[in-house]
């Protein structure tokens, strides 16, 4: 319902306002696997193939988290591992919280920097399944990535 | 009026004046004395003064007055007498008895005689122009409602103005020589007798002064009054903030509580513990939570390195080992299997399931569950259906004639071949390819070149 009332001719620059009425994240729900908007915006997204900037921005802004959240996973849907790390690494240090929707139409309670870290390790995710990432230490054997430094290492 | 004018005379020259606002204010007067012949400051003033109906009575007696000044000093005491004759006919029988006294005074001289005249005309005015004030005060109490402001304001100065110069006139009439006149005086007294009464009664009360008395700073019992009134205050202070403080708390408390019932009846959750509420940001706890996790994750990190570590020094180690070696390290280290299942009891005809190779060593509820447990139609006890019957899949497209393996295994037990003897052992280590060793032919080749 969501898909047909909303998502309709969506663009980018409209698909923005609608992320900024998110309020939970969240795969399929219930009996009848309904998919929740933020599900139904990820696949709009995929269609209308926004420009990398567009969700790089989208994962940069400081308000809206669950704005965050979708372009965290659209990049980790689409990028390269590199990308990934690079770009989501990051969000490890956001700890505001989120409400996500479980399978039961249960809300729970969450957080930024957990979400990514499941992006970043687990191979589903709001019942999405999520294309296979390099794994980190590789990545810094190949010396394409430099070794994550936490926020916390620097105090 | 009365009681106005005692405590007039109490306060030492100071007079209450009636301001603009109505209120009464003590104000010194300046004191202008009387000398003979010259023109009185008030009759200047009276005669120059507005034309209400008073001030025209009040006009006609100041020039009967005002004539009496001027003519005496040009004509003598007959003259004057005529004229306070025809002034006392307008009066009344006391002012006769004046005139005796005043006859048998007015003999003395000339000058004096004009002068005790001149006075009695002016008590008589004076007296004359008190019984109008009262009148008319009388009269503003009354009109007050109806009059104008600006019409009372007026009339009050002028109130004021006449009041202010009966004090004056009175006061140099007191200060007049006297000895003579003892006589003017009593009538005087007799005259204002009610007045003079309450000016004596103030004066007494005035006398009785308490006689003062030396009280230290800390037995006084003002201060502690203060300080007692000072403290209750600052109770009461407190007791405010305590009581707004809670208040703040209450209605805090009371906020969250219709937020997270709001939240409730949103998400459809039975009990208010299990909403979920995503806006009550508190910077610090959020930070000290996020901290935990940060640090659990930088754990789990570093002990996938150690691991990736450790795994990577075994593999290099088994690889050098020779195969011997190798195998005796594999025994002495079998893989580890956390969730290891028995073998289970299988019933006939039950269908088998592979437990599989993977999630080994992962630790879950899931992994340790029994598998070998019959599921749908394997609760049947297939063992006493008819021999037929005892097939997989009975019935359908894909039933088998076979039950089991094991049914159609045909090796003999006792076959020569199967017995364990020393013979069998000894050729089955001899043939090609039983040999425990195994040998790389490219490595016998490098080793041959």
């Amino acid at each position: 319902q969501y898909w047909k009332e909303k998502c309709f001719a969506l663009t980018a620059e409209l698909l923005v306002d609608e992320a900024m009425a998110l309020d939970y994240v969240g795969g399929v729900v219930g009996g009848n696997i309904k998919p929740t908007p933020f599900l139904c915006l990820i696949l709009k997204m995929l269609q209308i193939q926004p420009n990398k900037d567009i969700v790089i921005e989208f994962i940069k802004n400081p308000d809206y988290k669950y704005v965050r959240a979708l372009g965290a996973l659209y990049l980790r849907i689409v990028g390269t591992s590199v990308e990934c790390y690079k770009y989501l690494e990051p969000l490890y240090n956001d700890y505001r919280k989120i409400k996500y929707k479980n399978r039961q139409g249960k809300f729970e309670l969450s957080h930024v920097d957990e979400f990514v870290d499941s992006l970043l390790r687990e191979d589903r995710v709001c019942d999405v399944i999520l294309p296979r990432i390099q794994k980190r230490h590789i990545l810094e054997e190949t010396e394409q990535l430099e070794p994550r430094v936490s926020a916390l290492d620097d105090d | 009026m009365e009681s106005k004018n005692t405590l007039i005379q109490s306060t030492a020259g100071a007079v209450p004046v009636r301001n603009e606002k109505g209120e009464l204010r003590m104000e010194k007067v300046k004191v202008t004395r009387y000398v003979s012949g010259k023109r009185p400051a008030y009759a200047q003033e009276e005669s120059s003064s507005d034309s209400n109906e008073e001030s025209e009575e009040e006009e006609e007696e100041k020039q009967t007055i005002n004539n009496i000044d001027i003519e005496t000093a040009q004509e003598r005491l007959n003259r004057q007498r005529l004229l306070y004759s025809e002034s006392e006919s307008e009066e009344e029988e006391e002012e006769e008895e004046e005139e005796g006294v005043g006859g048998v005074s007015g003999e003395e001289g000339d000058d004096e005689e004009v002068e005790l005249i001149q006075r009695k005309a002016m008590k008589e005015h004076l007296e004359e122009r008190q019984l109008i004030l009262l009148e008319s005060d009388d009269e503003e109490k009354d009109d007050d409602d109806d009059d104008d402001d600006d019409e009372a304001i007026d009339r009050r100065r002028e109130l004021m103005r006449e009041r202010a110069k009966l004090r004056t006139q009175e006061e140099l009439l007191a200060d007049g020589p006297e000895e003579d006149e003892q006589e003017i005086i009593k009538k005087e007294e007799s005259e204002e007798s009610s007045e003079y009464e309450d000016y004596s009664d103030s004066d007494n009360e005035q006398d009785l002064r308490l006689k003062p008395v030396f009280v230290r700073k800390t037995d006084r019992v003002t201060i502690k009054d203060e300080r007692a009134l000072e403290q209750e205050d600052k109770r009461k202070e407190k007791e405010r903030k305590v009581m707004e403080e809670k208040r703040k708390k209450e209605s805090n408390r009371l906020l969250q509580q219709a937020i997270t019932e709001d939240l409730q009846q949103e998400q459809g959750v039975d009990r208010l513990e299990e909403v979920v509420n995503t806006d009550n940001e508190n910077e610090e706890e959020e930070y000290e939570a996020w901290k935990i996790r940060e640090l659990q994750r930088i754990k789990r990190d570093r002990e996938e390195l150690e691991q990736q570590r450790k795994e990577r020094e075994e593999m290099e180690r088994v690889r050098n080992m020779s195969e011997e070696q190798r195998l005796s390290w594999l025994k002495s280290n079998p893989k580890t299997i956390t969730n290891s299942q028995v073998k289970g009891n299988y019933k006939f005809l039950q269908k088998y399931y592979h437990r599989g190779v993977f999630y080994l060593d992962e630790e879950d509820e899931v992994f340790k569950r029994n598998f070998a447990e019959p599921t749908l139609e394997d609760h049947f006890d297939k063992s006493i259906l008819p021999q037929v019957m005892q097939v997989k899949n009975f019935g359908m497209a894909g039933r088998t004639k076979y039950t089991h393996l094991v049914d159609q295994d045909t090796t003999t037990l006792d076959n020569p071949w199967t017995e364990v003897t020393p013979i069998n052992l000894k050729f089955q280590s001899k043939g090609g390819g039983v040999s425990e060793n195994f040998h790389k032919p490219t490595r016998k080749k490098q080793r041959t070149e």
